[in-house]
């Protein structure tokens, strides 16, 4: 059975979906853009699709993935087409492409996350060199887990390289020790925005549709 | 900033599962607020995940917006972190398509479909920035209409609805739109006094500020009377003759945030005669009405198309009842298989062919669920529920034959004449059940018997809507009772709360005194009554007292035959003699059949509404 992968939005009031709710809103709109899904064995049958790593509520995502497996062989523009079709607002599908036989899930592939986070005024009088520095006491792991960050005090955002999953830290603890560190609790998870995923190794970072390369 | 922005920017981010006050579901309607003469708001005074569930919004959404002239939009009870992050905002609580105020529109709809939702109505129109009666209110506020099966006794509620439509909605609800468009005509808003004038007119409303209650000196209610000429002695509910032809949704809303029930829904009829006695749904939306296989596999079709749900539910009083499962369910099935649409039956009639229809459905089901309603064969005459021991044990033992483990029986305890002998019966079903279960599992799998038991709360129009309910303390003790013989044999034994039953009981029967508790409890803060997590008893209990009125007058009074009845300006065409006459077989232990497989039952409500039980089998004859 051909495996697909799904490059989607997941923006403005669609943050606020929390990940299940997402995957019940995609899972339904390609049942009604008549995608040929394949599903599970037994009573119960559910379709066999699977996601990237999830988002908390109020987080927004540009670049999401999941992958999907279908019964037979589709144009994967007219299905991109039809899938926007069939989407409500702020979910968008961006791309669609058929994955190598033997290609690595989702799961497995990808190991790193970029944020951008929006504080606004919040930031810009810090120096954030000293405050991950102090936060890594109470939050063991916390920079370790953080590959590359960098602030922007004129437009008022932080950027965060950070690995998923195994032995990263979660957005949520990041959030929880970077307001503790500013001294605020301004830093809500509906300022932040995943700009991409990738898979780290050897110091490449490769994006989920490998349709780029680069050095971290 | 709007309080679209606001919202967006400032409460979503703040409130548990953020995703139900959006507005964006798939089918959702987002017309053009200012372009639309005649706005609704659908108000629905529970939780989104009740309210999305419910099949009255997803008819009158359809319906409604379907026309060019109107909008319909939904409003459900905000929940309570929600309320707060409102009230402190500043901000109105809003429809969830357009973001405008409640006090936006020019019908406020409420739906009642439980009376311990009652708070969450006067919550959700201060919340509106209304005052809570419609005295208090201006002449160019909205029109606050209520509808829904606890509107068959409006009076706790008289006087803060302008106007109650008593029945079925398709029909009605449309003839109240085109009246406000006449009467709104290109002025911003209607006049509220001006429309009930002309609303009086059209057959299910019912104006409570057109009549007035009277009492007697000890404070027993006395009777209600018309005070307004064209006001009428009674207001007769609305039905829908054909819903064969009637309007049907087939785009439904498919909720964002999840609901309790997620899935399509199909109704497949309305009404049901069998005439359990304590059911005011068996009263209320009488007669039968099937629809064809025909329009329902259209219907199914374009559903599921539509939605891409997962599950299609066949709904109805009573769905194993219909008269074409046969050429329905293989057409279904057939349907359904390419997308792996499940389909399911809300409730199993008890009896093994329901268990094999159930078996032969796509889709999971992981227990089935059986309502003896009463331990007795002498019970289960009373209160006219037709099914013998030999029903359930077959159905039961169908069930375990097909490997659902996990059995659930629904009783009621409390019924009018229970002995003790009745609640052992109880017991002693369960105990029944547990053994076929133990001789169907065969030490490999334990058999699974759940016992969920409520307390009988009679009902407005019905046949026990005389008798009064047991003491709290009797009610306690009874389910106690069932409940340590239940535990013998190894049954898990749930009952709702007891406080909560005596408290609807209240408000079922209620006349337009309680008007005045319910308000001063909302004012204590009470809301959500019917989650237990936010239920306040004491509150209730200081409410009454500081009104000088007694709960148990209400919940526990046994009208004699020639009281008046406070619900009685409503007439559901059942007649009175109908009630008294079932009251009294029920009494005497002795059933009366359907009347869709035998003769005429003389209920009164095919002559009195000029309808009749509409078959499938019988159709074109």
């Amino acid at each position: 059975m051909p495996r697909y992968r799904l490059e989607y939005m997941k923006k403005d009031i669609a943050r606020y979906l929390s990940h299940r709710e997402l995957m019940t809103t995609l899972q339904r709109a390609m049942k009604r853009a008549t995608f040929p899904l394949t599903y599970t064995m037994g009573h119960h049958p559910r379709p066999k699709l699977s996601f990237g790593p999830p988002l908390a509520v109020g987080v927004a995502g540009l670049r999401e993935y999941m992958d999907l497996e279908l019964d037979r062989e589709i144009s994967t523009l007219e299905y991109l087409q039809l899938l926007n079709d069939h989407l409500p607002p702020g979910l968008r599908a961006q791309d669609l492409v058929k994955l190598d036989p033997g290609e690595m899930s989702l799961g497995k592939f990808i190991n790193c996350a970029c944020y951008r986070i929006e504080a606004g005024s919040a930031i810009s009088a810090i120096s954030w060199e000293q405050l991950f520095n102090k936060l890594e006491e109470e939050y063991p792991g916390l920079t370790e887990g953080l590959l590359k960050w960098c602030a922007n005090p004129v437009e008022g955002y932080l950027e965060v390289l950070m690995q998923e999953g195994q032995g990263g830290v979660s957005l949520r603890t990041l959030l929880d020790a970077l307001n503790q560190g500013i001294g605020t609790t301004l830093l809500l998870p509906s300022l932040v925005t995943r700009t991409a995923l990738f898979h780290l190794a050897k110091g490449l970072l490769t994006d989920p549709l490998k349709k780029y390369t680069r050095p971290l | 900033m709007t309080i679209e922005q606001l919202l967006i920017e400032k409460i979503l981010p703040r409130v548990r599962r953020p995703a139900q006050y959006l507005g964006t579901e798939w089918n959702s309607v987002h017309k053009d607020f200012d372009a639309v003469p005649v706005r609704m708001v659908f108000a629905f005074p529970d939780l989104y995940e009740v309210g999305m569930s419910h099949l009255g919004l997803q008819i009158l959404y359809g319906l409604v917006n379907q026309r060019e002239n109107c909008l319909l939009e939904r409003a459900f009870a905000p929940a309570v972190d929600m309320e707060a992050e409102l009230r402190r905002a500043g901000l109105p609580l809003f429809s969830l398509e357009s973001h405008r105020s409640l006090r936006d529109f020019d019908i406020i709809g409420f739906t009642l479909q439980y009376e311990l939702t009652f708070s969450n109505v006067l919550n959700m129109l201060d919340l509106a920035g209304l005052p809570l009666r419609s005295a208090d209110r201006q002449d160019d506020q909205p029109l606050v209409i209520a509808g829904g099966p606890a509107a068959y006794n409006p009076e706790p509620l008289a006087p803060f609805i302008d106007a109650f439509l008593i029945g079925e909605g398709e029909e009605a609800l449309l003839e109240i739109l085109d009246l406000v468009a006449e009467v709104k005509g290109d002025k911003g808003r209607a006049s509220r006094s001006q429309l009930l004038e002309r609303l009086v007119e059209i057959p299910g409303v019912y104006i409570p500020s057109y009549y007035s209650a009277e009492y007697t000196e000890q404070g027993w209610f006395k009777g209600i009377k018309p005070v307004h000429p064209k006001a009428p002695e009674r207001v007769q509910r609305r039905v829908v003759r054909d819903l064969d032809t009637a309007f049907f949704p087939v785009s439904q809303l498919v909720p964002l945030s999840e609901a309790v029930h997620e899935r399509a829904m199909l109704e497949i009829f309305r009404g049901c005669t069998r005439g359990c006695r304590f059911c005011q749904a068996g009263v209320i939306y009488r007669p039968v009405r099937e629809r064809t296989p025909e329009t329902l596999l259209a219907a199914a079709k374009d559903i599921i198309k539509n939605t891409g749900f997962e599950e299609v539910s066949l709904i109805s009083l009573s769905s194993l009842d219909y008269g074409a499962l046969d050429q329905l369910l293989p057409q279904l099935t057939l349907g359904c298989e390419a997308t792996r649409t499940g389909i399911s039956l809300p409730s199993l009639r008890v009896d093994s062919f329901s268990v094999k229809t159930a078996q032969g459905l796509p889709g999971r089901r992981t227990s089935v669920t059986f309502a003896p309603e009463a331990g007795t064969q002498r019970l289960r005459d009373v209160i006219n529920k037709g099914v013998s021991e030999e029903d359930l044990f077959k159905a039961v033992e169908a069930a375990f034959e097909a490997g659902w483990f996990a059995v659930k029986l629904y009783f009621m305890v409390g019924l009018p004449t229970e002995t003790i002998d009745d609640l052992k019966g109880i017991a002693d079903l369960v105990n029944e059940v547990m053994q076929i279960g133990k001789s169907y599992s065969r030490g490999k799998k334990r058999p699974r018997v759940t016992v969920s038991a409520s307390s009988f709360v009679p009902k407005a129009h019905t046949p026990f809507q005389w008798e009064g309910q047991n003491s709290r303390d009797l009610l306690t003790k009874k389910h106690q009772y069932v409940r340590d013989l239940v535990k013998r044999s190894r049954a898990e034994y749930n009952w709702h709360s007891i406080d909560t039953s005596f408290l609807e009981a209240c408000f079922a029967r209620g006349d337009r005194k309680l008007a005045d508790v319910l308000e001063t409890a909302y004012q204590k803060g009470c809301r959500f009554d019917g989650w237990s997590e936010h239920f306040r008893f004491s509150l209730w209990m200081e409410s009454f007292q500081e009104l000088g009125l007694d709960p148990v007058d209400y919940a526990e009074k046994t009208f004699s035959y020639d009281e008046a009845l406070p619900w009685e300006v409503i007439d559901p065409g059942v007649s009175r003699d109908f009630l008294i006459e079932e009251h009294q077989r029920a009494l005497a232990g002795k059933t009366t059949p359907d009347c869709r497989t035998n003769r005429c039952g003389k209920c009164g409500v095919c002559s009195s509404l000029k309808v009749a039980n509409c078959l499938v089998k019988g159709r074109g004859e």
